[in-house]
């Protein structure tokens, strides 16, 4: 398989360092964007596997981003980034707009999101999404 | 008599009427023994116990005020007056007329007489006027006390403040060793000590079931205090001794004794007569609306401070999503981090790595997270700030721009969140104003929260502050819905609320306007339907300065 790719979309600077030298340390091609326009030309331009992105971005937001990719590249598996803390309300919904996996700060662990990823990887491109 | 004794609750008849009593017994009897010397019986004792008559009554009259001594008093120097006048006349204008005119005598005298009549009423008049004046200043100032004392003490609705003028005008008016207020304490159902002059620093307190306090709450009565009067020793010697009082007046309203208001010693040493309670009664009566008035005041503004605490609490509540958002942001990071780290520890990711690596890494992890936990502690630190209730509030000067700076802190997330977008335009140099920070906050807060909660999203909130004619300016304008004529002079009323339940209790802009106004601003709103709304803020600005007002 080749090197499987990703996007990941955060506008705190430093968790998207975190995810940059975390994934790259293991075998991923990462680009990183902190706001949605340049993260959906990086999609354009890359065609990754998977994308990260944070729900809240200024300008064009999570929810608009993942509507894109559902529409134009099924086959990209999103996980959402949230920090709300809210009990899971938010995962529902993002769920049920096809989202892929959540990862919600400060709750989830880094361990769970690189499962995520492996899982996303993982799955037929052409699968609907699980809930 | 006797009868009036037995039955008298008033203490001041009864020794009136005792001592006559008695005086009168004693005198008249031993006067009649002047009879027995028609049956040859010798009473030598008798003449000189008849003055102990004489002398009661004017113990009575002096001590006891039996009778109006200085209506007396009065009434002889006014007819003095009138009579020297008269004599004074007839002896030397009829003289007159007949020395220069040669008017004959008899003729002189009668117009002597006319012109004596003619100004016989404006000369008593006069009189009436210099005796009150002079010889009973006191009385005149009294009047004055009275219209004084009303026009002061209903202007007043600060309870402490209105109390202390009252101790303070009536002890220097009536020229007092000084007074004292005792109000009810509905908790402690005790009268309290709660102003004084002249006895400062003492701590009283009455029991509702105090002698004093059912005589005076019973009779409506007032009650002299200055040993003359048989009430407890307990009672007395708290009294005269602590506060040095000598009447104590009853504060009703209706029924319910609220206070006492005790006068202390005349510094003329003369005791309270019936002229005093012919003008302190009614003004006692004057006292007990206007702290009644001051009492309830109080309470009100405890119970809005009570709603506008309320009012915040849900505020925070409806603020909680961004302000959680922004201390999850940081955490996240310190957590990743350090997740990070662990992992590549336990995947073998670090084997092979310099310590200088290393120790670079982790010097790294350190520094982001010691920057993201200080980020979140502020977020907090200003949200408890804000949710603490405002005690007292203390004017001092702050800088607006400063303030808003605050509370976009605090809104700026969730109105990011909500696609929003807040516009600070600043004038430079903007002067500050005098209003305590924290209520500013509050004002600023609601304003901004209002504006975006008007908005359907998107859209942008303007904050501006200016300079216009010595007044700092602030205008917050929204991109919303605004608000329709009708709405707009309802907008102030409590409870008045176009939110859909949940979303505000309606007190919002009613404390806002309170607040404001409490701070010396004035608030304003202009608005048009489906374009949006500006509130207008205007605070007195503090005056340049101090370099530049010394240069003036």
């Amino acid at each position: 398989m080749a090197q499987p790719k990703m996007v990941a979309i955060d506008d705190e600077v430093e968790f998207t360092k975190t995810i940059d030298s975390f994934f790259g340390n293991r075998g991923y091609e990462v680009h990183v964007a902190l706001t949605g326009i340049s993260g959906l030309e990086l999609i354009e331009y890359h065609k990754p596997d998977v994308v990260l992105v944070d729900l809240k971005l200024p300008g064009m937001d999570g929810d608009q981003i993942l509507q894109q990719i559902r529409k134009h590249h099924p086959e990209i598996k999103v996980i959402v980034i949230t920090a709300y803390n809210d009990g899971g309300k938010t995962r529902d919904r993002l769920l049920a707009l096809g989202a892929f996996a959540h990862f919600d700060k400060p709750v989830s662990s880094l361990r769970d999101l690189a499962e995520a990823v492996k899982r996303a990887l993982a799955q037929p491109s052409t699968s609907q999404p699980q809930p | 008599m006797f009868n009036v004794i037995k039955t008298t609750n008033l203490p001041g008849l009864k020794k009136q009427v005792s001592i006559v009593f008695w005086g009168t017994l004693i005198g008249f009897s031993s006067g009649i023994t002047n009879y027995l010397a028609w049956y040859r019986l010798a009473a030598p004792i008798a003449n000189p116990i008849v003055s102990f008559y004489t002398t009661a009554i004017a113990y009575a009259v002096v001590k006891h005020q039996l009778m109006d001594i200085e209506v007396l008093v009065k009434r002889t120097l006014q007819f003095a007056g009138l009579v020297g006048f008269a004599v004074l006349l007839m002896a030397i204008v009829p003289k007159y007329l007949l020395q220069f005119f040669g008017i004959p005598r008899a003729v002189a005298d009668i117009l002597g007489a006319v012109i004596v009549a003619a100004s016989f009423g404006k000369v008593r008049e006069s009189l009436v006027n210099v005796t009150d004046r002079y010889l009973f200043q006191k009385k005149y100032d009294y009047k004055e006390l009275l219209k004084k004392f009303t026009d002061e003490v209903m202007l007043k609705v600060d309870l402490k403040q209105l109390l202390e003028t009252t101790v303070n005008t009536l002890t220097e008016t009536v020229k007092l060793d000084g007074s004292s207020l005792l109000l009810f304490d509905k908790d402690k159902r005790t009268y309290e000590l709660v102003a004084t002059r002249g006895a400062n620093g003492q701590q009283v307190s009455l029991g509702e079931q105090e002698q004093l306090v059912t005589f005076l709450r019973e009779t409506h009565e007032p009650v002299w205090l200055d040993g003359k009067v048989d009430y407890p020793q307990t009672i007395k010697g708290q009294m005269t001794l602590q506060l040095k009082s000598r009447l104590a007046l009853p504060l009703h309203v209706h029924e319910d004794l609220i206070g006492v208001l005790l006068l202390g010693k005349k510094k003329s040493d003369e005791a309270f007569g019936k002229d005093d309670l012919d003008i302190l009664t009614p003004l006692a009566r004057t006292l007990a609306i206007a702290v009644t008035n001051a009492q309830l005041f109080e309470e009100l503004a405890k119970t809005q401070a009570e709603a506008a605490q309320k009012e915040k609490l849900a505020v925070i509540g409806t603020l909680s999503a961004g302000i959680n958002h922004e201390i999850c942001n940081p955490l996240g990071i310190v957590k990743a981090q350090c997740e990070a780290f662990l992992l590549d520890s336990e995947d073998g990711i670090l084997i092979g790595k310099s310590s200088q690596d290393l120790l670079e890494r982790t010097s790294n992890i350190m520094r982001v997270a010691l920057k993201q936990i200080d980020r979140a502690t502020a977020i907090t630190q200003k949200l408890s700030n804000f949710a603490k209730p405002i005690k007292d509030p203390t004017a001092q000067t702050v800088s607006i721009e400063q303030e808003i700076d605050e509370v976009l802190i605090l809104v700026g997330h969730d109105l990011k969140l909500e696609k929003i977008e807040v516009v600070k335009e600043i004038e430079p140099g903007l002067p500050q104003i005098v209003a305590d920070r924290r209520q500013l906050q509050e004002v600023l807060f609601n304003l901004v929260r209002n504006a975006g909660q008007a908005i359907k999203p998107p859209g942008t909130i303007w904050v501006r502050a200016r300079t216009s004619s010595g007044l700092v300016r602030v205008e917050i304008t929204d991109t919303g819905s605004g608000i329709s004529e009708e709405n707009l002079k309802k907008i102030y009323n409590p409870f008045f609320t176009t939110k859909e339940p949940g979303k505000g209790t309606g007190l919002g802009l009613f404390i806002v306007r309170q607040i404001v106004e409490r701070n010396k601003g004035r608030i304003g709103v202009e608005s048009i339907v489906g374009k949006g709304t500006t509130f207008s803020l205007e605070f007195p600005a503090v005056k340049a300065s101090p370099q530049v007002a010394a240069a003036r």
